[in-house]
């Protein structure tokens, strides 16, 4: 499958469910967000092409899904990060690529809910921050799967 | 070398630290740093969302006749309670021709502007809510080219939503009132008797008790719980009369001066997907 394709088809089915599910569901995602993980691989030799594909990814979500911009532009870029980190020194193995990718989503979501707190003069609402976190867990542990076991032989791969 | 290898720990900890402290900053600076989109986002937002419309409309589809279906089950209730308030229309329409007419004569007469026959209405539909935003913004699928600007009312049938706060030529992105960033006060009415109205100024949204907090209001008048929430229409953008919700609560506050007035939202602000632009009528000089 396209690495490019991998990441406009996870954007777009973000955009699909978000309308589908409202809030308060447990079936919300963050699929832009894993598809970077999954297509890190790819982009082994050529690790500056992945950074500017994040950083359009992050502007175009900004752009369409956020309401306040650069905020997914930074976050995604810190994501990009973490997962260069993740991908360079741990072994492409199922429990790490979900270890990893909840990881990121925690992460995520954190710096996400701290910096709307912080703008709008919120107090810290730990019970909120912790429904944000697992409302996601289903869907994106499903759709990590899928990519993972779809992609499995060609991560290999290029890693090895 | 053990040494080295721990300093080099050391040290990539403090870069992590301030990377963050640094990235956070930013974001502070970006949220609280308001901008219109220029021509060039204009188009990539346009192409984006319609692109995502297209493969939304397979899936919207399939949703819609689910509910559609689940909708049939009560058909016949409905079907009756329908013809009931079809019976009913003639006698409003009737009703309402004369209310209109009044209305615009006495809204001449006391040059009071901003009522809701002053404005159209564009109906539209939601085509994107991002869920860390939820009570916050949402994407309608009606721009500049439908006649949608910056500062229009949004409102359903049940009440109030938010304001247009970003266009471009096919979207709008519409700020929900219970946003925490929506930088104004809402001028509202409290109806307590038949003609007795109290005036105040709705300022915040309790996310915790999912309700409307509204000021102003002196200490000695008693409001009744359950008295209806509605917009005075003192200001350019939203306009008289829109149900914002009903009084669930009274408290004092801090100083025991005026009241705090508790709203339950009229609207319900997790499920609605569509929505009403009110756009002002152009005025014809002829």
């Amino acid at each position: 499958m396209n690495k490019y394709l991998i990441v406009i088809l996870s954007f777009f089915i973000e955009l699909s469910l978000s309308l589908i599910f409202y809030k308060n569901t447990i079936f919300l995602n963050t699929f832009s967000l894993l598809s970077i993980y999954i297509i890190y691989p790819f982009f082994k030799n050529n690790k500056r092409k992945f950074f500017i594909i994040i950083i359009i990814l992050g502007f175009i979500y900004d752009l369409v899904c956020s309401s306040i911009f650069g905020v997914n532009l930074i976050l995604f870029f810190i994501s990009a990060v973490i997962i260069a980190f993740i991908h360079d020194n741990f072994s492409v193995n199922y429990l790490n690529s979900l270890t990893a990718s909840i990881l990121m989503l925690i992460i995520y979501r954190f710096l996400t809910y701290f910096a709307f707190i912080k703008v709008n003069k919120l107090g810290f609402d730990f019970k909120i921050f912790i429904s944000s976190i697992y409302s996601t867990l289903i869907l994106n542990t499903c759709y990590i799967t899928m990519l993972y076991f779809l992609l499995r032989k060609r991560m290999y791969k290029l890693k090895y | 070398m053990y040494r080295k290898k721990r300093k080099d720990k050391k040290s990539i900890v403090i870069v992590i630290s301030l990377i963050i402290v640094l990235v956070i900053s930013v974001f502070i600076y970006i949220m609280n740093k308001k901008s219109n989109l220029n021509p060039f986002e204009k188009i990539i937002k346009d192409t984006v969302l319609t692109i995502g419309s297209v493969i939304t409309k397979p899936v919207s589809f399939i949703s819609d006749k689910i509910n559609e279906s689940k909708e049939k089950n009560n058909l016949y209730e409905k079907y009756k309670d329908l013809e009931e308030k079809y019976n009913n229309i003639k006698n409003y329409e009737e009703e309402i021709d004369n209310l209109k007419q009044e209305n615009t004569e006495l809204a001449k007469l006391l040059e009071i502007q901003n009522i809701l026959t002053d404005y159209d209405y564009v109906n539209a539909t939601i085509v994107n809510r991002e869920i860390n935003f939820w009570y916050d913004t949402f994407t309608i699928d009606k721009g500049e080219s439908s006649g949608i600007d910056i500062n229009m009312a949004v409102v359903t049938p049940d009440g109030l939503l938010g304001k247009v706060i970003e266009t471009s030529n096919l979207y709008s992105k519409v700020k929900l009132i219970t946003s925490e960033s929506l930088g104004q006060k809402i001028s509202v009415r409290i109806k307590i008797a038949d003609g007795k109205y109290v005036y105040g100024l709705l300022y915040d949204y309790d996310s915790d008790k999912k309700c409307f907090l509204i000021e102003g209001i002196s200490e000695n008048v008693d409001i009744p719980i359950g008295s209806t929430v509605k917009t005075t229409g003192m200001s350019d953008i939203f306009p008289k009369g829109i149900v914002i919700g009903k009084v669930e609560g009274i408290e004092k506050d801090n100083f025991d001066l005026t009241k705090i007035v508790e709203v339950k939202p009229s609207v319900d602000y997790d499920s609605f997907s569509y929505v009403t632009v009110l756009k002002r009528k152009e005025v014809n000089n002829e």
